[in-house]
């Protein structure tokens, strides 16, 4: 696909808004065009129109802030009206429903009403300084995301890049029934916020370093080691030009066939040295645990430090929505649960693991 | 022979040819007794290092008010009914404190077993005092560290009722330093004519803090389980066969010039003087009951009432009940009529044991007084709702005595828990209900007429200004005197003259005070206007960061399309480099008030972690800690959980970037490296925060007087410099905090500043109550 193309829309049309334009346009990733917002009517059949040429749409939180002109209604009123035309083959394009704002609303507004999170395929936050190329370049692959679903719809082994019978078989839930046919928005979600962004079947870098008991700062050999030796076990399905993930099956299967051992089975100073065995790199390190924590038998982050974690020293993180079963558990360390590090983020310890958490917190107390 | 065993017989040697003097010196023999025993190749025995007590002092003695604390303790141990702590030159480091109390004391073999003798397990076998039964309060062994933490020098004077003499210790800490054996320092004892009956005198020199007046208060405060403040009867006795306690008092003086005595803190300081009201009361030789009524702080002075025994008849005469007499201090808790600080350390004594004592013939009769015992029926009237007003036991500190010579009336139970209740027992303990709530009736009269007329002062306030009238009235008064003075042709010249002159002096006393009030009331409305000014301002910058926020991302947009399209002038490079690194520290300060002002507007309180606190203002600081160069070291949290009571969040953010900017110019003044360390704990029900820094520090003269309002380091704005410079250094920063602090009956002081900074901070906030359930 070519450079995606994406309508802008907010509430308000000054320098400021076309900034934020502006940055998405200067990485020549993605095309952007501002429309300014106006009454529902005229914007349903605006889009009608204008889907024809445009591959997205990204929409600013509160539509109804600026009230110099009289609209009522927010980003989510907007796309759940969108998302219901498009299901019923109303004249609207399936396309990406982008929503941007500034961190504050997200959390004033959006982070309190879940049940408009499955209409949006993706966020990002207009704060100091957006990482533009990070987010055009998720835009773009979002957008060619859809294109693919709706080549492949019927196949997903051709979407996921595998043979859908080697996992397991939740993952793909009720996709695999060939019979229904679901709008392509569904396939977006359950793909992107479901397989994709949380670990489980698939993980991301620094989780696959931690289960290699990899520090990756101080491993020079780390990027040689992926390309090298773990090429085929990446991610190679829908979204991945801008999600790097790899198949954690995969990974163990490698590993056990570079160095005849069971990854689980070992810390992390006796992976990282199969693994220099194996493969002749020297340049490799093995993580050390966080503060306070003693264990290397890694196979977790952090999710506060982003470092490598054993999960028997971790604690559950607090879910709005828990984890299938086939997803994995995320944790927080002693260290960053006890000294209330994260917070902010909305890492907080589960419930069920606090008492535990007060314990470890008088042993500390009393040593 | 071996080495050893040639050291060994020359050791043995000298040691018996120092035996064999007629004044062997006892010091040499020890020494030469433990070099044979080290030699000893068979066994082996632990040593102690001298150092041991100056570890042990400072690691089980924190701070030095918690030191002074603990030796309170241990005269209340003692069965004292009195400790006196005088303090002389302790503005500096390096003065004296004199502890004396009029306890037991120690005898020799006391002092020498117990006082001298590390971990004794004297408080373990004896966990009640001998001759009052008090549980004891000391903690085990603290006492002779707290000396140590509190001087470099220490001399204990002691004598007991049976002793002829007193003996005195003097120790230098000094000489136990490390490297040296600790059996080996010896300390002079001696004996000197006894001063007094019974009781130890600790004098402590080289005091190694500097006390304000402040630090002393704290000290006292620090006692409060022991604390009693009931007024002692004239006939109190000490109960040598009673055993039962007299009550315990502490009072803490500066000593100046000429042995003058300035009282600091005693429980006139810390309660009488903020009681609302003193209630007195007699029945007399004939059965008549009157009780009287005096209150400062509502301007009523001495009135007298009746009560008979008939509730219809004021004239009825007790039947049963002669010679009584009571008084009791009142206390209504609302924060109109008392400081908050001061209002919930006095509840909290209150609720231990406020209430109303019996004495008999000068002796205290248990458990009238004590807590739970409501003898009177105060807290059932309260729980009956009977009266409105505040009346309960801890309302009250008091005490009734009753002479009963012949022991008539007053006859004790066998089992001397207390007197038969009969009806001269009732009779005293319904005088004294009625004469209390009658009081307290009386009371809640004159503040709901304050009330009423101040609210009507209100509706003519159009016509005159109440401070206006208040002038007029004086100028009248004056003008009346003055005119009764010129036409004086009375009879009784002498006397009306006298009281004359005392009217015109009560009127230029009134008129002095007058004087006073409005100067105080010109800084209190100084200090308003600039309050108001300041809260303003804070709303304009509210709006102003909230609009900010919109352009941030904008920004950035430009200045990355800009530094593409110079990327090749290397200059130009740079300055928008520049650019970008000056809007991110800038916008890290726009996000931290966001937050803040966003969060007042919710004006929901909520218990706060200091983990919290400290962690979000570190983050903010950052670039400008980076920017000017400073150290800011690891915060430091000693304890988990660290919950404050209930607060507003941007509280903290006044109050931690108040120190901080306190802090950069202490250290700009300094031109000092630059070091800021917070730490926090908790300790005795509070939390606490202490902010260091190495600036200049405050002299201690200035301690106290940092939270003024309008006390500032910083020279006044000059005339042609903008408003916003102006509002800085007005010294109204500490003055917030300490009010914010105060307002949750907490407290901000200047403490000693932690070792390698030149001033420490110090909060506390009493900590989040666990809800039972929770």
């Amino acid at each position: 696909m070519n450079k995606a193309s994406y309508i802008y829309i907010d509430d308000f049309a000054d320098k400021s808004v076309m900034a934020i334009k502006d940055g998405l346009r200067d990485t020549e990733i993605i095309n952007v065009d501002f429309f300014q917002v106006s009454e529902f009517k005229n914007m349903i059949s605006e889009f009608e129109g204008q889907l024809k040429i445009y591959d997205g749409i990204i929409l600013d939180l509160r539509l109804d802030g600026n009230s110099d002109i009289d609209v009522k209604f927010t980003a989510s009123g907007l796309a759940q009206e969108l998302r219901n035309r498009s299901a019923a083959n109303e004249g609207i394009k399936d396309v990406p429903i982008i929503l941007c704002s500034t961190d504050k609303k997200i959390r004033e507004y959006y982070n309190r009403d879940h049940t408009s999170h499955d209409l949006f395929d993706y966020r990002f936050v207009k704060d100091v300084s957006p990482n533009w190329e990070k987010i055009a370049s998720k835009l773009q692959s979002i957008a060619n995301g859809y294109e693919e679903l709706k080549k492949y719809k019927g196949s997903l082994n051709e979407i996921l890049g595998r043979d859908i019978k080697s996992i397991d078989s939740r993952v793909m839930g009720k996709f695999i029934d060939t019979e229904s046919e679901f709008p392509i928005h569904e396939y977006s979600q359950h793909f992107l916020k479901e397989v994709i962004r949380k670990p489980g079947p698939l993980i991301q870098e620094k989780l696959f370093a931690a289960r290699l008991g990899i520090d990756i700062e101080n491993s020079k050999d780390w990027s040689t080691l992926l390309q090298k030796f773990f090429s085929d076990e990446k991610y190679k399905g829908v979204f991945s030009d801008a999600w790097k993930r790899w198949w954690m099956d995969l990974i163990q299967e490698k590993f056990k066939s570079l160095t005849g051992k069971r990854l689980a089975s070992l810390n992390a100073e006796q992976r990282v040295q199969s693994l220099k065995d194996a493969t002749k790199l020297t340049k490799l390190v093995p993580a050390k645990p966080i503060e306070k924590a003693v264990s290397t038998n890694y196979w977790t982050l952090c999710e506060y430090f982003k470092k490598p974690l054993d999960p028997l020293e971790g604690f559950k993180i607090h879910y709005t929505k828990e984890p299938k079963p086939w997803q994995d558990q995320m944790y927080l360390s002693f260290e960053a649960a006890s000294e209330r590090r994260g917070l902010k983020d909305g890492l907080k310890v589960n419930n069920q693991e606090i008492d535990r958490l007060d314990l470890m917190k008088a042993q500390f107390k009393k040593s | 022979m071996t080495d050893t065993q040639t050291q060994i017989a020359e050791l043995k040697r000298k040691l018996n040819e120092e035996l064999g003097k007629e004044n062997s010196d006892n010091g040499i023999v020890l020494t030469l007794s433990h070099e044979i025993a080290k030699l000893d190749s068979e066994n082996v025995r632990f040593s102690v290092d001298a150092g041991i007590i100056n570890r042990l002092g400072l690691e089980l003695v924190g701070r030095h008010e918690t030191a002074v604390s603990e030796l309170v303790k241990n005269a209340y141990d003692a069965d004292a009914l009195e400790v006196k702590l005088t303090f002389e030159n302790a503005w500096e480091e390096g003065g004296t404190l004199t502890i004396e109390d009029d306890g037991l004391g120690m005898t020799r073999e006391q002092l020498i077993n117990g006082f001298m003798r590390l971990s004794s397990a004297d408080k373990i076998h004896n966990p009640i005092s001998t001759r009052y039964g008090r549980y004891r309060a000391g903690k085990k062994g603290i006492g002779r560290f707290s000396t140590q933490r509190l001087g470099t020098k220490l001399t204990v004077i002691t004598q007991t009722l049976e002793s002829e003499d007193a003996i005195s210790i003097t120790i230098a800490w000094d000489d136990f330093e490390s490297d040296k054996e600790l059996l080996l320092i010896s300390n002079q004892i001696q004996t000197i004519p006894k001063s007094k009956d019974e009781g130890t005198t600790l004098i402590i020199e080289g005091l190694r803090d500097a006390w304000t007046d402040a630090m002393i208060k704290r000290a006292y405060r620090y006692t409060s389980d022991l604390l009693q403040p009931f007024p002692l009867s004239d006939k109190r006795k000490k109960s040598e066969l009673e055993r039962v306690d007299p009550g315990f008092k502490s009072k803490y003086f500066r000593k100046y010039e000429g042995d003058h005595l300035e009282p600091v803190i005693d429980d006139n300081e810390a309660f009488f003087q903020h009681a609302l009201a003193e209630i007195e009361g007699y029945v007399l030789d004939d059965g008549q009951g009157c009780w009287s009524l005096k209150s400062d702080k509502l301007n009523f002075p001495e009135e007298v009432f009746l009560i008979g025994r008939d509730r219809n008849n004021d004239k009825s005469k007790f039947e049963y009940i002669r010679d009584i007499h009571f008084k009791c201090y009142y206390f209504i808790y609302e924060s109109s009529l008392l400081p908050s600080k001061t209002m919930s350390f006095i509840r909290s004594v209150a609720n231990e044991s406020g209430g109303v004592r019996l004495y008999r013939n000068g002796y205290r009769v248990l458990p009238y007084g004590e807590k739970w015992n409501d003898w009177i029926g105060l807290d059932e009237s309260v729980r009956k709702r009977q009266h409105l007003f505040p009346h309960g036991n801890n309302n009250f500190f008091g005490f009734v005595e009753v002479s009963d010579r012949e022991q008539k009336n007053f006859n004790e139970t066998s089992s001397r828990e207390g007197i038969i209740e009969n009806k001269a027992f009732n009779d005293l303990s319904d005088f004294i209900y009625r004469s209390l709530v009658s009081a307290g009736q009386k009371i809640a009269e004159i503040r709901e007429r304050k009330k009423t007329a101040s609210q009507k002062d209100w509706e003519k306030k159009e016509k005159k200004a109440p401070e206006q009238e208040v002038d007029e009235a004086i100028f009248e008064l004056e003008a009346l005197v003055e005119n009764e003075d010129s036409d004086s042709d009375n009879k009784d010249s002498t006397n009306s003259s006298d009281s004359k002159n005392h009217i015109k002096e009560k009127i230029h006393k009134l008129k002095a005070g007058r004087e006073k009030e409005k100067e105080k009331k010109k800084e209190l409305i100084e200090e308003m206007n600039m309050l108001r000014i300041l809260a303003g301002l804070g709303l304009v910058i509210g709006e102003f960061v909230h609009e900010i926020d919109r352009f941030l991302p904008a920004f950035d947009t430009d200045i990355r399309f800009l530094k593409k399209a110079v990327s090749d002038l290397k200059e130009a490079l740079e300055r928008t480099e520049r650019l970008d690194e000056n809007l991110k520290s800038f916008s890290t300060y726009t996000a931290y008030f966001y937050e803040a002002i966003s969060r007042n507007v919710l004006r929901d309180l909520d218990p706060i972690e200091l983990r919290d606190v400290v962690y979000e203002f570190e983050e903010v600081v950052q670039e400008d800690i980076k920017a000017s160069n400073y150290i800011f070291h690891k915060p430091i949290f000693e304890d988990y959980d660290l919950w404050t009571v209930p607060m507003h969040k941007s509280e903290w953010a006044s109050i931690l970037f108040n120190f901080y900017i306190n802090s950069k110019k202490a250290i700009k003044r300094a031109e000092s490296k630059g070091e800021i360390k917070i730490r926090c704990g908790r300790e005795r029900g509070y939390v606490f925060l202490e902010f260091s820094d190495d600036g200049d520090g405050i002299p201690v003269e200035n301690r106290d007087k940092v939270f003024n309002a309008f006390f500032t380091t910083t020279s006044a704005a000059s005339r042609n410099d903008p408003e916003s410079e102006s509002l800085r250094g007005i010294g109204l920063g500490l003055k917030i905090v300490k009010d914010i602090v105060e307002s949750y009956g907490g407290e901000i002081l200047v403490a000693n500043p932690e070792e390698g900074f030149s001033t420490t901070m110090r909060i506390e906030i009493p900590e989040k109550k666990e809800l039972l359930d929770e």
